[in-house]
């Protein structure tokens, strides 16, 4: 039988889904499960290390686990999350082979590493890198080497860390590598031999077989791998089917077994290249215009919208320069990226000659073919009128900055600077009244504290006179003019969070204050004189 | 047709002061049949609901048009005050109408120029949802203003309100850049709010000047005022120039549990009232006597704890 022995790597990530609640901010001091209902009772799917070691595991009910640490915080399993991790997870592992497969049902992946291996020192060289690489980004990982897919998942699963099966040559340090290799079918029966050897006292499990087919086997008495390697087969067929018997030729390499390679993601790039150098405005116009409709065509057949896109350029003399425009939401309109690059051939220095441009779309998203068949054919419309909003943001971050259009967004902090943040202006749906959205003076509301409509970033410090150190100010000298006041309310006293601030942070009592002229100010001192602090005065905002 | 001998008896009407109700008729026809010809019937006004200012607009702002509020931009809020309120009505009157008011374009001044950034907080308090704001922050006031036409093109939206901050500019690139707003906005029926120091020469519909109002009426002492009533947003409002109507000047206050605007009628211009400011505070609802007997109980305590 002509079967060839690859090197198959398989990687094991038993705690996947606790590593993604720690990086998404869970604290490791409780133990976690996650568990997913089976037939009515919620099942331990998965644990995360804290949880394993206190004898929790897959396959226990939640109860049960409960009962054996009673702290446990249980979490529904997220089954898209793992996949999309582990596919992400497979990408990256696709710069040491090309061929790369994600094994969803036990949390793993594939690398077929034959013929790459020589670039990482062997394949031992290889796992080590690899396993460094996986440890610093705080996965816990189970991966043995072997020549088939099967043997590296039983392996992996259920041979001491550390196991793999390699060739003679591979494993001798690399100063003792035989200067010829030995001939091939000698080779291929030490391998075998080694094989055999290895996999035999491994459990039955370790086949990938069914968990019926498992337990009627433990009721024969057969509890390891070697058990059935020496049994007549036709029996074994006869009485278990004929997966088993698959799974062991897989296993052993007598029937070959490949995983489903993943597809790489296409990179969304068009580009021209220029016979000659181009320099001539009109040229650096047409080039973008070209761009525009080949990526608008190219972002429509694969069904994806961008949220951004970058316009590169290459000079003569091999310079490469690129500018990105962001999309409020993603698209894939001609017309708008016309607009959107229109000012921007301006900007464009070709010294002496383009040679190349190209146009890259990134943070892609699919996006249902909604508009019109031929709509990504439309060019650029001239007709100014009938702009809408969402391309107003467009067509402004494009013309002004990245940052440059801004919503406000309250925040449910009392520190009047902290009070409100700046967002990247979104196609967001306005809330449904002012209180809903969490602003803290809703109209029509007797109780609101005040607050000034416009604030200073940084409060402005203010000289002042006050009849009693903790009342309001009678007069204010700012910026070399005095304020005479003739109305105050107040104070409002804001301590900063001690929590979070800084030592030495001082409580601050605001005023409002109107002064002679009419214009109102928001005061306020900082330090309270009864607790014998220094008190300083400052001005932080304008009321209407 | 405008006729010279309609308008001569018009005139002889005037004299006669039993005849005005027909007299008033007759003059809000010729005014009609003016504007038809001139095309300005045609505009829609909303109606500040305050009558001395609508019949000095002529029948209230008009939208879809390039409005001017000057004032002293830095260190105040007035300005920006008296544009949120009248942007607030801005979106309740087409709110009323029928379909949702679209979102507000503020494109404030550089907050490191002095005139501070636009607090959320406070535009709520005035009535103004942030939610429905979009700002365009860019520090470069002629980017900002080159901008400005592409924003006023845009359908949908309440209204527009531009700061020009310090901005050395010929009358000629004024009169430009507002005729090319004007243009965008009467296409897109966008109303555009101008804010910043004075300029000369300018071809906007309105221009009003805002400043702080110091009037008896805002500013005295009441005790049985309640805290929202005390603090009530007044502006000395002068409009120097309305298309189609004539000057006007005047306090004018916010309403701000009924979202509109109030004339501040006392006719008699205080300055600062006589008493002594201290007399006039007040500390939520404490008089200065009770406060510094609780300051000097508080001494009085702390004393106490240090003997103890």
């Amino acid at each position: 039988m002509a079967v060839t022995y690859r090197h198959i790597l398989y990687i094991c990530f038993p705690y996947l889904a606790a590593a993604r609640m720690h990086r998404h901010g869970a604290t490791s001091v409780h133990p976690m499960v996650f568990v997913e209902s089976v037939k009515g009772a919620d099942r331990v799917v998965a644990c995360c290390p804290l949880a394993r070691r206190r004898g929790l595991g897959a396959g226990m009910r939640l109860a049960d686990a409960r009962a054996l640490c009673p702290t446990v915080h249980s979490y529904s399993t997220d089954l898209a999350s793992d996949h999309a991790d582990l596919h992400k997870l497979a990408l990256w592992a696709r710069r040491y082979s090309p061929l790369t497969g994600v094994d969803e049902p036990a949390n793993g992946i594939w690398i077929d590493v034959a013929g790459a291996e020589h670039l990482f020192g062997g394949v031992r060289g290889l796992m080590a890198d690899c396993a460094r690489r996986l440890r610093q980004s705080g996965l816990h990982l189970r991966f043995a080497a072997a020549p088939t897919c099967g043997a590296a998942w039983a392996l992996a699963h259920y041979a001491r860390p550390g196991t793999h099966i390699l060739p003679q040559h591979d494993a001798m340090p690399a100063a003792a590598v035989q200067p010829v290799a030995p001939p091939r079918a000698r080779m291929r029966a030490s391998m075998r031999a080694r094989m055999r050897q290895i996999l035999a006292p491994l459990p039955l499990a370790a086949l990938r077989i069914e968990t019926d087919t498992e337990s009627a086997l433990q009721r024969a008495g057969l509890q390891a791998i070697g058990d059935i390697m020496a049994m007549p087969r036709a029996p074994l067929a006869t009485r278990f089917g004929n997966d088993l018997l698959r799974r062991l030729d897989q296993a052993f390499g007598d029937v070959q077994e490949s995983f489903c390679p993943l597809a790489p993601p296409q990179p969304m790039i068009v580009s021209r290249n220029f016979a000659e150098p181009v320099a001539a405005a009109s040229d650096i116009v047409a080039m973008i215009s070209y761009l525009a409709d080949e990526m608008a065509r190219l972002l429509y057949h694969t069904g994806m919208a961008a949220r951004r896109l970058e316009l590169g350029w290459q000079l003569v003399d091999g310079g490469r320069h690129c500018h990105h425009i962001h999309l409020s939401r993603p698209s894939r309109q001609a017309a708008l990226f016309h607009r959107l690059l229109a000012g921007l051939s301006d900007r464009i220095n070709p010294e002496f000659g383009i040679e190349t441009g190209w146009m890259q779309a990134h943070d892609c998203s699919p996006l249902a073919p909604v508009d019109q068949p031929l709509q990504h054919m439309a060019t650029s419309a001239d007709s100014t009128a009938g702009e809408n909003y969402a391309s107003l943001i467009d067509r402004l971050v494009a013309r002004l900055g990245y940052g440059s259009v801004v919503h406000l967004k309250p925040q449910a902090n009392w520190q009047p600077e902290a009070a409100q943040q700046t967002m990247l202006a979104e196609l967001t749906m306005p809330a449904a009244s002012v209180a809903a959205a969490g602003w803290l003076a809703p109209t029509l509301s007797t109780t609101a504290p005040p607050r000034p409509i416009r604030l200073l970033a940084h409060p402005h410090p203010i000289d002042v006179v006050a009849l009693l150190p903790d009342h309001p100010p009678a007069q204010f000298i700012w910026q070399r003019r005095t304020h005479k006041i003739i109305k105050a309310s107040g104070p409002e006293r804001i301590a900063p969070p001690w929590w979070t601030a800084p030592a030495g942070s001082k409580s601050r009592d605001y005023f409002r204050v109107q002064d002679h002229h009419g214009a109102c100010f928001w005061l306020y001192r900082d330090g309270l004189p009864e607790r014998g602090e220094t008190a300083a005065w400052f001005l932080h905002g304008f009321f209407a | 047709m405008i006729n010279k001998q309609q308008a001569f008896r018009a005139k002889n009407f005037s004299k006669n002061s039993s005849n005005s109700q027909i007299k008033n008729d007759y003059l809000e026809n010729l005014k009609n049949q003016i504007g038809s010809i001139d095309g300005r019937v045609s505009r829609h006004l909303m109606p500040l609901a305050v009558a001395p200012l609508d019949s000095a607009l002529s029948g209230g702002l008009a939208l879809g048009r390039v409005h001017m509020l000057c004032g002293m931009m830095q260190a105040h809020g007035v300005v920006s005050g008296f544009a949120t309120a009248l942007v607030r009505r801005l979106v309740t009157h087409l709110s009323a109408t029928g379909k949702p008011a679209g979102p507000v374009v503020w494109c404030p001044a550089s907050s490191a120029g002095g005139a501070g950034m636009l607090y959320g907080h406070g535009l709520a308090a005035l009535g103004l949802d942030p939610a429905g704001l979009m700002i365009v922050d860019t520090p470069h006031p002629a980017r900002r203003m080159a901008a400005l036409d592409d924003i006023a093109r845009t359908d949908g939206l309440a209204a527009v309100v531009a700061e020009y901050d310090g901005m050395q500019k010929s009358s000629d690139y004024w009169m430009r850049l507002i005729r090319r707003i004007q243009l965008a906005a009467e296409a897109s029926r966008v109303t555009v709010f101008l804010l910043g120091a004075p300029l000369a020469a300018n071809g906007c519909e309105t221009v009003w000047h805002i400043a702080p109002s110091n009037h008896a009426s805002n500013t005295a002492y009441a005790p049985v005022k309640s805290a929202q009533q005390l603090w009530q947003p007044a502006w000395q409002v002068r409009l120097q120039r309305a298309r189609g109507g004539y000057p006007f000047q005047g306090h004018i206050g916010w309403d701000l549990a009924s979202g509109r605007f109030t004339e501040l009628t006392a006719v008699t211009e205080a300055g600062p009232p006589a008493s002594a400011p201290a007399e006039s505070q007040t500390l939520f609802g404490r008089t200065p006597d009770q406060i510094s007997a609780g300051y000097q109980n508080r001494l009085t305590q702390s004393a106490m704890r240090q003997a103890l």
